[in-house]
């Protein structure tokens, strides 16, 4: 069992381990992990969507990051007790006082599955894809606080823009600096790091799968389509992929991490709807669901049979509905209020079960920084009929609205949303499309100007979430991850003070000054903070979820 | 003129016999009072509103309620009330099932008579083009149709080009006509044979040679003496086809491509009770009922009115 999981679901799981012990001493304690784990055997797992990349600078998707993991390592990793520990580094990074430089050894024999040894070039190389806009990263804010990384963009900018082919290297002009200057290798085992200012969660950044180390030779060999052909140090290989149908991971035996991983094989079905899954997880056709659809939660919550195998993240996962500021009607502040106060988040809960709580703000509940103390949106059409009043709206308003038809959850609620808001004037035209088209679109500037989206932390920070979601200086045309464009500069000048900030306290403070300022600005609708659950079969042991991204997978066995 | 009164008698006669066409007229009537009734008995509190998501709709767990009760059908997992929907379902479905039927009859007609009529380079086009229409499936067609609209809607410069004639120009947004008109448009080519074919064995007949030799027009030969034969045949035509628009117009709502939510169509009810089908079947059996009713009625009633038109076919 490896990764974080709240004390909410710790709890749950001793509970978990008492009742498989009093009411079933027979078949016994094999339900809580104390057998020795057992080798062999396919995981069967299957998703709604078919995954875009498994190139650690643009995944994005839930199938994404759990199969990135699997292929790949990052240097650091997170301990059942969601504290760091090494990975594929040797040993934590020693910090310099100030806190700005990070030295990392790397584990001896190390190999990428082509045979070839990790080095400390490709780590150097691997972080630094994501600062080269070559690679389209959708994470390069993580490590921007690298010395020269700024410089490093610029150059490869302008040999991009110089080469219209995309290709520098074939033009043959360079630009320097042609590498980022804080970041370089020793020896061939020993990289550091320098950053410009301190930042208390850049070993967290290194535990992302984003920071997996990839091998050079194989991104330039497939240049674009590397996505598609992931080769890492992990424990298992991709072996097959059959685009929109199924994926199928074998166990990789040169990995360093190889004696960890138990079973042979991982096979991901994509392109199944949730009430299929359902239907193929009861037939035993899968050894756990990733998502428990609202028609199926209680009925499968109350089956005696499951009853044991349910893993739960509280108020994890939140569910917003993304109001475009650089659009109109949502230009207008007011108006952007007048919508939170119209839904009645209260009822819509509800109908899903109550599987959440009602959001206040940006953070999940889980999240170090969480405020209990924001005023939120209570239910008030008087007053959002009266703040559009305000806002000069006085003949209604119709607005198109992108959904998704594959998450229930997230359906039902622009349903309720539609009928919320026509109560106060407000037309939604919904545009329903793929989770491709969302991402595709929403994600691009001046695009879709309402949509509905969810997000699940990357790590226990306050900084993640909000840096993604709401930093306005984040924005790009395209894959930009702050889907409301909210750009505030009162908000983008508080990331800067909290930051670099070493006292914790102090700026656990900032964060929640930041927030309360994006809550009152309202680029989203704020929803719910959505429970996470997922439901293992019995023989499906060392399974547990976690309150932040991704799902890990490299220890489960089956006892069969 | 007695003689036609006397055929139509001796029609409604033959058809009265046929208890499988007359149970189809029945549903299709019933279903047709009860769609257009469905206003007045909201009014007057028989009905619940379809898209009203009513907190007393769901049950104390948040999930809908099964039939019986205050709610007759039950309730969805909005909380919507299941019978409101399907008898509301019944005015998207009916009203777009006809206008695309009608869509649908003015263009294989038109084709069908030209073909048939003038023969020749302009039959074998007009063929050749409406078999390659049935090459592809209709569902097919009318899904690449449905793709090129935008919720934002699409414009259509009708204006022959250069011509500032903009009042020509309009705006396609996804909604009930744009559907019909989707429907219509790939449900034609099965008339234009047909059609064809009569027309051809029409116009050899003595009075078209009669007309002719007298000096009349086309268009007079084709409105006075072809199209009036031709009548019979398209009505039952038009009714089978109807069948085959409310499926159609079942399947795109179910596909996610129809008539927008919260519009209750019976299509998009399927597929939204769709996952409750394990744990509440009603949400999608009175949707997948009232479609099955509907289809058989227009069927049965298009069979029993062909039977008239063509005695032989009888069995």
């Amino acid at each position: 069992m490896r990764g974080l999981f709240n004390a909410i679901t710790v709890g749950a799981l001793l509970l978990m381990m008492v009742g498989v012990a009093g009411a079933d001493s027979a078949g016994g304690l094999s339900g809580a992990n104390v057998h020795s784990p057992k080798r062999g055997g396919t995981l069967r797992l299957a998703h709604t969507s078919d995954i875009r990349s498994m190139d650690p600078t643009t995944i994005y998707d839930w199938l994404e990051g759990l199969l990135t993991m699997l292929i790949y390592n990052p240097l650091l990793d997170y301990d059942e007790n969601d504290k760091i520990v090494p990975m594929l580094a040797e040993a934590l990074p020693t910090i310099s006082s100030d806190g700005s430089i990070y030295t990392f050894r790397l584990r001896a024999g190390a190999r990428f599955s082509n045979g070839r040894e990790v080095t400390a070039e490709d780590v150097v190389y691997s972080l630094e894809r994501h600062l080269d806009p070559k690679f389209h990263s959708s994470y390069a804010n993580y490590y921007q606080g690298i010395s020269g990384a700024a410089a490093f963009t610029e150059a490869r900018m302008k040999e991009l823009t110089a080469a219209p082919g995309h290709q520098p290297a074939k033009s043959g002009r360079r630009i320097e600096p042609l590498t980022v200057t804080g970041m370089h290798a020793v020896d061939r085992r020993t990289i550091q790091i320098q950053l410009e200012k301190p930042d208390l969660t850049f070993s967290d950044v290194l535990a992302t799968p984003y920071s997996v180390i990839v091998p050079r030779e194989e991104v330039e060999r497939w240049g674009d389509s590397f996505a598609v052909h992931p080769m890492g140090t992990g424990p298992f290989v991709l072996k097959d992929w059959k685009r929109g149908v199924r994926l199928k991971l074998v166990h990789n035996p040169i990995s360093l991490f190889s004696a960890q991983a138990h079973v042979d094989a991982v096979e991901a079905l994509t392109g199944i709807p949730e009430s299929a899954q359902v239907m193929m997880f009861e037939r035993g056709e899968l050894d756990f669901l990733s998502a428990i659809p609202a028609s199926d939660f209680l009925r499968l919550k109350r089956d005696p049979n499951y009853q044991l195998c349910i893993a739960e993240a509280t108020g994890c996962n939140p569910i917003y509905i993304s109001l475009n500021c650089e659009m109109p009607p949502f230009t207008n502040r007011l108006v952007r209020q007048a919508l939170n106060y119209a839904v009645n988040k209260q009822q819509i809960l509800k109908g899903i079960q109550s599987r959440g709580v009602v959001a206040r703000g940006v953070l999940p509940n889980t999240v170090k920084g969480f405020n209990p103390l924001l005023p939120g949106y209570p239910y008030d059409p008087a007053k959002a009929r009266m703040l559009l009043a305000e806002a000069g709206i006085t003949n209604g308003l119709t607005v198109p609205f992108w959904i998704l038809q594959e998450d229930q959850d997230k359906y039902q609620t622009a349903l309720r949303v539609q009928q919320d808001l026509a109560a106060v004037g407000v037309t939604l035209e919904l545009k329903i499309v793929s989770y491709q088209a969302l991402l595709d679109e929403g994600q691009r500037r001046g695009h879709v100007a309402m949509s509905i989206w969810d997000w699940l932390a990357d790590f226990n920070d306050p900084k993640d979430t909000l840096d993604f979601l709401v930093n306005g200086e984040r924005i790009t045309d395209d894959g930009c991850l702050n889907v409301a464009f909210y750009s505030n500069p009162r908000v983008n000048e508080l990331f800067h003070r909290a930051a670099p900030e070493l006292d914790r306290g102090k700026r656990l403070q900032l964060y929640q000054e930041l927030e309360r300022i994006v809550a009152d600005d309202a680029p989203w609708i704020f929803l719910f903070q959505k429970n996470d659950y997922a439901l293992r079969q019995v023989w499906l042991k060392g399974f547990t979820i976690r309150s932040h991204w991704p799902q890990r997978l490299e220890n489960v066995w089956l006892d069969k | 003129m007695p003689a036609s009164i006397s055929l139509l008698m001796k029609a409604c006669r033959t058809l009265a016999a046929n208890r499988l066409a007359i149970t189809g007229a029945l549903i299709i009537v019933a279903s047709a009072l009860l769609a257009l009734t469905a206003p007045t008995m909201t009014r007057i509190h028989l009905l619940r509103l379809p898209d009203m998501q009513d907190q007393k709709g769901l049950d104390d767990d948040g999930s809908p309620r099964r039939g019986g009760g205050t709610y007759l059908l039950g309730t969805d997992n909005l909380g919507r009330d299941v019978l409101s929907r399907v008898v509301y379902g019944a005015r998207v479905s009916l009203s777009i099932g006809i206008a695309a039927m009608l869509t649908a009859t003015v263009i294989g007609v038109t084709i069908g008579l030209l073909a048939g009529f003038y023969g020749g380079k302009l039959d074998l086009l007009l063929m050749r083009f409406t078999e390659m229409n049935m090459t592809i499936p209709a569902i097919l067609l009318a899904m690449a149709f449905a793709g090129l609209l935008d919720v934002n809607g699409r414009t259509l410069h009708l204006h022959p080009a250069g011509l500032p004639w903009h009042f020509l120009d309009f705006t396609l947004k996804r909604g009930a006509v744009s559907v019909f008109l989707i429907i219509g448009l790939v449900c034609w080519p099965g008339m234009v044979r047909v059609v064809r074919a009569q027309t051809l064995a029409l116009k050899e007949r003595e009075f078209v040679q009669a007309a002719r030799a007298l000096g009349a027009s086309d268009a007079r030969i084709v409105f006075r003496c072809v199209f009036p034969n031709l009548l019979p045949t398209v009505i039952v035509l038009a009714v089978m086809t109807t069948a085959n628009t409310i499926l159609l117009e079942a399947g795109l709502g179910y596909l996610g491509i129809g008539v927008p939510p919260p519009a209750p169509t019976w299509g998009t009810m399927i597929s939204e009770g769709q996952a409750y089908f394990t744990t509440f079947p009603h949400l999608v059996i009175v949707p997948g009922m009232a479609i099955v009713l509907t289809v058989l009625a227009f069927n049965l009633l298009g069979q029993g009115l062909q039977e008239i038109v063509d005695p032989q076919h009888r069995r």
